[in-house]
């Protein structure tokens, strides 16, 4: 059987990346969704949303034709993500 | 319903398949478990084999059979007591402290007592962290044993939690990805054609029986990811 590195990519982009991509985008959001009258909502609803992040991300990894694309799309969907964490944490010193 | 082209539909088939295939009988041990848990209390008075007696921890006088406990306890467990009835009447008496278990978690630690709460008469008594001794809890144990399976298919922490959670998430895309394949879904929900090939008929059980239940998978797939896969991992 041939080796075909588009599906591997595929498979590393449905599988292992959807997941961290949900478990960042989800930590993310609490940056910066809108805190509510509660102060609650960024904390909440993201959490409530986990499982449907990751369905997306998984169904998105899958289903888009153009692979470049779907690569790009998601680091930098990740990276985003990954980067408001860090200014949030102050990773990036000077705050 | 939606106009896909042929190859999103033959890779949703494939992607609708395989979820199924791969776990989908781990996921109906859990999805059966879940339903008969949803009467653990009422399954846990069934196998006592006794009636059910509902009492209130007040309608007993609890101070002097508390006092007497606390005599025969050894006062580092003094931090805290619960008190509480059991679904055969019986008053349990938990004295406790909290510690640290091996990974660095909160647990309690004691004494827990189950006494007759008429004559004070103790009936059992165990010393262990607060799961250990409420396990030893017999008449819970067929409930306790379901409520497990389903929780985290008896798999140690974080394991289960974590099979459960991706079991959930497994379930969400069979219902996504079998709610988007439908090309007419209210006329699929009540085609049944019994007289054509067996196949074909196995096919629309499958269909009708998956269109009906499409709301309650998509809850059941919702909640169970949620709440295993976050529960362990992103709850302060």
């Amino acid at each position: 059987m041939a080796f075909d590195k588009r599906k591997v990519v595929r498979w590393i982009f449905a599988g292992p990346v959807s997941l961290i991509g949900a478990v960042l985008v989800m930590m993310g959001m609490a940056v910066w969704f809108p805190e509510g009258r509660a102060g609650l909502d960024n904390i909440v609803i993201p959490l409530a949303l986990f499982p449907l992040l990751w369905c997306s991300i998984f169904l998105y990894a899958c289903l888009d034709r153009n692979l470049p694309r779907m690569v790009v799309v998601l680091i930098a969907f990740l990276v985003v993500h990954a980067g408001v964490i860090a200014w949030h944490m102050n990773v990036f010193g000077g705050g | 319903m939606f106009s896909l082209q042929k190859i999103e539909t033959k890779k949703l088939l494939a992607i609708h398949g395989w979820s199924g295939v791969t776990l989908g009988l781990l996921l109906y041990t859990v999805v059966l478990t879940g339903a008969i848990a949803v009467f653990a209390e009422e399954i846990a008075e069934w196998s006592a084999g006794r009636l059910a007696q509902h009492h209130s921890v007040f309608e007993f006088k609890i101070d002097p059979i508390i006092r007497h406990l606390a005599t025969q306890t050894d006062p580092k467990y003094y931090e805290e007591v619960g008190v509480n009835t059991n679904t055969t009447g019986d008053l349990t008496a938990f004295f406790h402290t909290h510690v640290k278990n091996e990974d660095g978690n909160p647990e309690d630690y004691g004494v827990l007592y189950k006494v007759n709460p008429e004559t004070g008469e103790i009936l059992e008594q165990h010393e262990g962290t607060g799961t250990e001794v409420f396990a030893q809890d017999e008449e819970s144990a067929l409930s306790r044993f379901l409520v497990d399976m389903h929780v985290r298919l008896h798999l140690p922490d974080p394991w289960g939690l974590l099979l459960t959670g991706i079991l959930g998430l497994a379930m969400m895309i069979a219902a996504v990805s079998g709610f988007v394949i439908h090309r007419h879904l209210f006329r699929d929900i009540f085609t049944l054609r019994k007289h054509r090939s067996p196949l074909l008929a196995k096919r629309d059980v499958h269909t009708v029986a998956g269109s009906w239940g499409l709301p309650f998978a998509f809850i059941l797939a919702f909640t169970g990811s949620f709440s295993a896969s976050l529960s362990r991992s992103a709850f302060p």
